[in-house]
């Protein structure tokens, strides 16, 4: 591989599959990594075992569990149950930082943490308790949280598909996720007229496929003509486990009818995470678009300061950025009264309201001798948490250690 | 109603240390409230280049060090030159707020010596630090001119607080005394019957009262403003044995020994 150093690496972590991709600057592309070197074996069983004191993973783990008596570990998500955890004395934590862990060995580069540069993973779920155990995976592996970005599949979709040509992005692009016989079809579309020009993935159908070839062909093709009808399409990409071109005759053809280019992409998800990586942190070449998911937080919340001698708005919760991203830090020093209002606004600037929070409590003293931490972090997209704690004022006024909260929705 | 302030320098991770009164100052934002509110203590033991240094190492603000040594060098009997970078750039002071702390700079250093003894001692006073302030109230004393009956008056009324914060009241009783001697303003009249009445039994209280021509009028005034005093409650120690270490270092830092 082209690259050794400065890794940027997307890991789809599934419920059942895995893959892993690096992102080739020479190329401008993202690069599966094949389970075996010289295969086309891309995809790897969300699979995990601990053998004589090491984390096996993938087709090693299922070969431990079934002829070496190893016992399977629960995937990462059958962990997040609280009843599963408690059971085998791993935590849904350590799963994920061993799954990553072990993925990254795959690279095949000797001392592999410190040649990465960024990691992005894709999960099928991002929750709260999603996104605090990959935190919590990057910890254990000692990665940078800074370098690190977690995307749903959406997201990920986005990603993989505004990086094509411009030929394949100029109108809607569309994705068929394959997963045995059952076939979903995500539309992703973009609103020029606003600006910035938002793009959002929705789901158009799912459809189970008959086992015969013949009619797995007919029925794929009616469904795909059916949701590519709705729609006009200049670039559909294929990807997941149950695809193949020798019963997909015949919808394949009717894919590309109306010009769009079609691609077979074993390991898009993976895919579009390294290509995030390269768009967040190096190129930046998305000014002017914005990816409208689930995740994304549609108000922005903050306060009005003197900044250096200035009033600005400081924002607290940005929107157009997602709920896990989405947190921030400060200290103020408390001007002449013991509250703080906080002012939200919708995305499109059209709603506008207050809260204020008072700091009951915090004792008596003269203005601006009061100094408090104000954290602000989305506990899911639609809600936030805004956490207030006195840290007094040096040895001139003690901190009370007293905090208040406020949840704001969003 | 202002706004509030967000602290972009946050705490420095070795304190400033302000000798006079044994206060460690850990941010830009508590320097700039202790200076503000102490402008009488500020000599050159905090403002130098030990402070100067201090904005360098912890919070990177050099170039506004080297302002300030500047400015020190320029002028080194201009405490309001060494200081007022400092008050502007950090944002901490609103306009009308740096206009009037340049004002009183200037007017602190334009004071004759009699007057900027008497500000330092009441500035101790502030802090507690009676020991030393009593130090300041007699400097204060002997260089003014004898014949400054008003000034003199200030000086003994206010070393009387002092006293009467340290408890001992019996000199306290004295620098009113002195205060009402020197001024016979009707102030001093009732700063000097309020502390017999709390300090004397009843009887005394009312012949000094009687003689020194108090109306009914003041008589009932002090005692209406001894009861709100009294009404105001004071938190009290879960523990005395808690307090009194605390109450023994207290001592020795404010009588200076």
């Amino acid at each position: 591989m082209n690259e050794v150093r400065n890794l940027l690496v997307g890991l789809d972590i599934g419920y059942d599959l895995s893959r892993l991709c690096f992102y080739d600057r020479e190329t401008g592309e993202s690069v599966p990594c094949a389970v075996k070197t010289g295969t086309n074996l891309y995809a790897y069983p969300t699979a995990l075992v601990r053998f004589r004191n090491e984390w096996h993973i993938g087709y090693e783990a299922l070969y431990f569990a079934g002829k070496e008596g190893a016992v399977r570990i629960p995937s990462p998500y059958e962990l997040q149950k609280a009843e599963d955890s408690e059971e085998s004395g791993i935590t849904a934590a350590d799963a994920f930082a061993a799954l990553i862990g072990e993925s990254l060995k795959m690279l095949g580069i000797h001392d592999i943490f410190n040649c990465i540069s960024g990691l992005a993973v894709v999960t099928p779920e991002i929750t709260p308790v999603t996104v605090e155990n990959l935190r919590k995976a990057f910890g254990i592996l000692g990665l940078d949280s800074a370098k690190c970005l977690i995307l749903d599949e959406g997201e990920s979709l986005y990603y993989y598909g505004y990086s094509q040509k411009p030929q394949v992005t100029v109108r809607n692009m569309g994705l068929f996720c394959f997963n045995g016989d059952e076939v979903s079809f995500f539309s992703m579309t973009e609103m020029r007229n606003s600006r910035p020009a938002a793009a959002s993935v929705d789901m158009k159908g799912t459809v189970t496929l008959p086992g015969d070839p013949e009619k797995r062909d007919e029925a794929f093709t009616s469904a795909a003509n059916r949701w590519i009808s709705a729609g006009s399409y200049s670039g559909i990409f294929i990807t997941g486990e149950g695809f193949g071109t020798e019963w997909a005759v015949n919808s394949v053809k009717t894919l590309s009818r109306g010009g769009a280019h079609v691609f077979y992409v074993d390991s898009l998800f993976a895919g579009g995470a390294c290509l995030a990586l390269a768009e967040r942190f190096e190129k930046k070449a998305f000014n002017g678009r914005i990816f409208l998911g689930k995740a994304l937080v549609r108000t922005s919340v903050g306060i009005d300061v003197s900044d250096e001698g200035r009033a600005v708005w400081l924002p607290l919760i940005r929107a157009g950025r997602n709920w896990y991203e989405n947190e921030t830090s400060c200290e103020l020093i408390l001007d002449d009264r013991n509250e703080i209002t906080f002012t939200s606004v919708s995305m499109d600037g059209s709603e506008r309201k207050t809260e204020k929070l008072f700091l009951d409590g915090i004792g008596d003293r003269p203005p601006l001798a009061s100094r408090v931490r104000l954290t602000a972090v989305c506990s899911g997209g639609s809600e936030c948490v805004i956490t207030v704690r006195d840290l007094g004022f040096g040895e001139i006024f003690r901190s009370t250690g007293k905090t208040w909260e406020l949840k704001m929705q969003l | 109603m202002g706004l509030n302030r967000l602290s972009r320098t946050g705490l420095a991770k070795k304190p400033f240390y302000v000798k006079s009164t044994g206060l460690n100052l850990w941010s830009v934002e508590e320097l700039c409230f202790f200076l503000s509110s102490n402008l009488p203590l500020i000599d050159s033991e905090i403002a130098g280049t030990r402070l100067t240094r201090w904005l360098t190492e912890e919070f990177r603000l050099t170039a506004l060090a080297l302002r300030m040594e500047k400015a020190a060098a320029a002028d080194r009997s201009s405490l309001s030159g060494f200081l007022m970078p400092l008050f502007s750039d950090t944002g901490y002071f609103t306009a009308p707020m740096l206009k009037k702390l340049s004002a009183s700079l200037k007017s602190l250093e334009a004071a004759p010596a009699h007057v900027r003894y008497l500000k330092k001692a009441d500035a101790l006073t502030d802090n507690r630090l009676f020991g030393e302030a009593m130090e300041y109230y007699r400097r204060a004393e002997e260089t003014a001119d004898p014949g400054d009956r008003a000034f003199l008056a200030r000086t003994a009324h206010n070393r009387g607080v002092a006293a009467a914060r340290m408890l001992e009241y019996d000199e306290a009783m004295k620098e009113f005394r002195k205060a009402l001697e020197l001024s016979g303003s009707r102030e001093d009249l009732k700063t000097y019957l309020t502390a017999l009445r709390i300090t004397k039994p009843a009887d005394k209280y009312a012949a000094e009262a009687e003689e020194a021509g108090a109306d009914d009028g003041l008589i009932r005034e002090i005692d209406e403003e001894i009861f709100r005093a009294m009404e105001k409650k004071f938190p009290l120690p879960d523990s005395p044995a808690e307090v009194i270490p605390h109450l023994r270092e207290e001592f020795h830092r404010e009588s200076g020994t």
